[in-house]
């Protein structure tokens, strides 16, 4: 069993390495909150996320595709690949998208795709940078009037700082509750019950937090604190709260996208637009890219695996 | 305040002890100034003494408070600005210091048409620090309130470039030595400069409550 989850534990330990930055980044990047403390709190609160919040999620993933037990893993294994390649290259990627792209890949030669799983998906996919940008609008609106009432600096550095603590872990939360779908979705009901694939799931993102995303977070962080401190936790918590409603609708997104459209929303309630064509071309090479990428690697395995006889 | 940390509210301790400290440097300044002008030597003496040692003190507070911040207090980006604002704050009494050193090695000869100018442009030169240093305690605790020192720091400092303007003009109008006048015009203008930087000083104030605006 556990060669068939392999994939999985390391698409998980590379979705924790990369995108704990999304939610932890900034804060880090400026040196708000200390890296180590940061992995901590983040780790844990995945593997809460993934494991309250995770199943309407994993159900949706497990539902898109009626596989065996080895053509999951071909799925996640050419996820897995895609991601690695890509993030080797720089590309723009998201696991989500890798992980939908590997599962339908293989589902196109067996048949066994879910055309409705797979429509539910790409719209959230696509309202996800736009949803993001309209909760990012809203919550700089909301919330910059009553932060500036805040007369005292010194009572101002300290909300920020708790502020940035609790986006921090709501980001985290989210992001296990909304991503371990990609770790160990293909799994479910063909090897893992909800429940198990939540915590391994979890488990595996928490491992990439605690080993591997100082680099990302930094470079990461750097770019979004571009914007001011309070519009820089705006963009994260829009992200946060984003990628949460999509948890509870059951799609796994890409936080990247989300924390992009966190950053434009901030930015045009203060009244700066931020969005650029490169930008703007990058989260639609996500989308398709990624997907088609990823596709292509996992039926490729796919066919390997065929004419080797090992399916 | 209960939000504020145990650092961040000794650091704030710690600055405005310096502020206070420059302050009190001013101030002895100004006694040092008008003993001088005084004639009263022993007086003069007594406060150059005590000009210095405030300004060494000032510069120790200083130190102080620019490693307790390195050592983790405020956010990061606040601690540059706030280190920028107290070495800012810390040239006032630096400036204050070289002046006293100037009039007390140099003795230059004072012409009495000046004199009075010349403590009214002292006088204004301690209003512009008052005006800063209010701006600076109200940046701490209501930056609205902060505005308006900041603006008053600019209008004293205005005011004290026309004092040392009439004294310049009135100085050149004098039938003295050429030599005596360019002595007596470098130590105006370095008073003149107690100003100007408690005015830069007010700038950076001015700087770190704009970057809070949302």
């Amino acid at each position: 069993m556990i060669w068939y989850i392999l994939p999985s534990i390391f698409l998980g330990w590379g979705l924790g390495a990369n995108d704990s930055a999304n939610v932890f980044g900034p804060p880090v990047a400026n040196g708000m909150i200390p890296y180590r403390k940061a992995t901590i709190v983040a780790s844990i609160f995945v593997v809460l996320g993934a494991v309250i919040g995770g199943a309407a999620g994993l159900k949706t993933i497990g539902s898109l595709s009626n596989s065996n037990l080895m053509e999951s893993a071909i799925s996640v294994l050419g996820g897995a690949i895609s991601v690695a390649i890509m993030t080797y290259f720089g590309l723009p990627v998201s696991t989500s998208q890798a992980i939908v792209g590997g599962i339908v890949g293989i589902g196109l030669f067996t048949g066994k795709v879910n055309w409705m799983v797979l429509v539910k998906i790409l719209i959230c996919w696509g309202a996800t940078p736009i949803g993001a940008l309209i909760i990012g609008y809203i919550l700089y609106k909301i919330l910059a009037p009553l932060f500036s009432k805040i007369k005292s600096l010194a009572l101002q550095n300290r909300i920020l700082i708790i502020t940035a603590w609790i986006a921090g872990a709501y980001g985290a939360y989210s992001l296990g509750a909304n991503n371990v779908a990609n770790v160990t979705g293909a799994f479910v009901g063909n090897l893992l019950s909800v429940n198990s694939a939540a915590l391994i799931g979890g488990l595996a993102i928490a491992f990439g937090i605690l080993t591997y995303s100082k680099k990302v977070m930094l470079t990461v962080g750097k770019r979004i604190i571009a914007l001011d401190y309070f519009s820089s936790l705006i963009s994260i918590l829009a992200e946060a709260l984003t990628v949460w409603i999509f948890a509870i609708i059951g799609v796994p997104v890409s936080t990247s996208q989300a924390v992009v459209g966190g950053v434009l929303g901030a930015g045009l309630a203060r009244g700066t637009n931020l969005a650029n064509k490169q930008m703007l071309l990058r989260i639609f090479l996500g989308w398709v890219q990624t997907p088609v990428v990823a596709g292509a690697i996992s039926a490729i395995l796919y066919l390997i695996f065929t004419v080797l006889k090992i399916i | 305040m209960i939000f504020i940390g145990k650092k961040e509210e000794e650091i704030i301790r710690k600055f405005k002890e310096h502020v206070e400290t420059v302050g009190k440097t001013l101030e002895n300044f100004e006694d040092f100034v008008n003993a001088y002008l005084d004639g009263n030597c022993s007086d003069a003496d007594r406060c150059c003494e005590k000009v210095m040692m405030l300004e060494s003190k000032a510069d120790g507070l200083r130190r102080e408070t620019e490693s307790m911040m390195y050592a983790g207090a405020f956010l990061p980006n606040f601690r540059g600005d706030l280190l920028g604002l107290i070495e800012s704050v810390d040239r006032i009494a630096d400036r204050a210091e070289t002046v006293t050193k100037i009039i007390s090695f140099q003795k230059p000869e004072i012409p009495p048409e000046i004199k009075s100018g010349i403590r009214k442009q002292v006088r204004l030169a301690i209003d512009t620090f008052k005006e800063l240093k209010e701006s600076i305690y109200l940046m701490f605790e209501d930056m609205e309130k902060a505005k308006g020192f900041i603006k008053r720091t600019e209008e004293k400092e205005h005011e004290e470039d026309m004092v040392e303007w009439d004294i310049m003009k009135t100085l050149f109008s004098l039938e003295i030595d050429r030599a005596q006048k360019l002595e007596i015009k470098e130590i105006i203008t370095l008073i003149g400069d107690i100003s100007d930087l408690a005015e830069d000083a007010s700038d950076r104030v001015e700087i770190i409550i704009l970057k809070r605006s949302v």
